[in-house]
């Protein structure tokens, strides 16, 4: 975990996406992704007290994702805390720690891609997304018809939210990635070169043209 | 005044005595074998071929020539053979041999360049005890011992 401000993010990935735009690929600036990415996200509104707070989410880009985090803070806090996201099985996670669960929260989740657009967010840092801390009472008991459940009202089930991007990727196929394309010119280049090795160190040849000089005879008689 | 010259001499010995050459060396210039007769050839056998090369003959009497296509893949034999035509017969002047490993060869072309301190000349068809490039350049008959 780690206190940070929130333009770092921003500033290394307009720099990744100056050192992308100068790849070497024509095809690769027509087809240059400029849109930010696609985030689905179930929310979490509550949570346990005193336990870790998984926050998942699946990122839907043409590029790389780069730079998934999650920012937190105590509600109505003033300064985030930063956990980056990691990725997994199924889409990528932040965890905030047990020790700040104590009292309710509120998150956002930002993310680029490697072209450097974005930042995309599941709430912001204005708008952040709460999440309401409960005492964990423990495995429920059986339910009994004629009582009403103890403890408080359940918890509002989470919803998922699609947060779709401004701009829609105008090429979706794998000849839209920057990657795709530098691995193209990669090859390319390294077939040029071994063609102008093997064809410069030729095996050993069949017969071969014998350029003869000889020593005037008469010369020390 | 002898004296002053002297000293002016040595004075301009000492002058020219820079940094020493790396090599110096002294001997006697060769004195090649007047043979100004016309008419010597060259020709080029090689160890396990068929046929035979024919090369030049430059006005100096050097042999230059380029012989295709020789079959790489093997240890080579070269045989320079200078001659000339005694009215049908072909009388040897005199051979230089070498030898070329053209084993795992990948060169088109190899430059075989024949030692002058190899030519071998010490023949002698009619044993009149001059050899026979010597009895050409004295324009006798090698295969006559009386001429």
């Amino acid at each position: 975990m780690e206190s940070q401000e929130l333009s770092w993010r921003g500033i290394v990935a307009l720099g990744l996406a100056v050192v992308m735009s100068g790849l070497p690929s024509s095809a690769v600036a027509a087809r240059r992704d400029r849109t930010p990415p696609r985030i689905v996200h179930v929310k979490v509104l509550q949570t346990p007290k005193g336990v870790d707070v998984q926050i998942r989410a699946r990122f839907e880009d043409k590029s790389e994702i780069f730079a998934p985090s999650v920012y937190y803070r105590q509600h109505g806090g003033e300064k985030y805390e930063t956990v980056e996201m990691t990725k997994g099985e199924e889409g990528y996670v932040g965890v905030i720690p047990a020790a700040v669960a104590s009292e309710p929260l509120e998150y956002f989740i930002e993310v680029f891609d490697a072209e450097g657009n974005g930042p995309a967010r599941e709430g912001s840092p204005d708008k952040p997304i709460p999440i309401a801390v409960y005492e964990d009472k423990g495995p429920a008991p059986p339910p009994v018809a004629d009582l009403p459940p103890p403890g408080p009202p359940p918890p509002p089930p989470p919803q998922l939210v699609v947060t779709d991007p401004i701009e829609q990727d105008d090429d979706d196929g794998i000849a839209g990635q920057w990657w795709f394309w530098t691995g193209v010119g990669v090859l390319v280049t390294g077939g040029i070169v071994a063609t102008v090795l093997l064809t410069r160190s030729s095996g050993p040849v069949d017969s071969v043209s014998v350029e003869v000089a000889g020593p005037d005879p008469t010369r020390g008689l | 005044m002898i004296r002053r010259i002297a000293l002016v001499a040595l004075g301009l010995l000492a002058a020219c005595g820079g940094e020493p050459d790396d090599e110096v060396t002294y001997g006697f210039k060769s004195h090649a074998l007047q043979c100004e007769v016309p008419g010597m050839q060259a020709r080029l056998d090689v160890s396990g071929v068929d046929g035979v090369c024919p090369l030049s003959v430059n006005a100096d009497r050097t042999v230059t020539g380029v012989c295709r296509p020789v079959p790489a893949g093997e240890i080579r034999d070269f045989r320079l053979v200078y001659f000339y035509d005694l009215g049908g017969v072909e009388v040897d002047l005199a051979t230089v041999i070498a030898r070329l490993d053209l084993r795992g060869e990948t060169r088109d072309t190899v430059r075989l360049e024949f030692p002058a301190d190899r030519v071998f000349s010490d023949i002698d068809d009619d044993s009149d005890g001059r050899t026979n490039i010597e009895e050409f350049c004295a324009g006798t008959n090698p295969r006559d011992r009386n001429s």
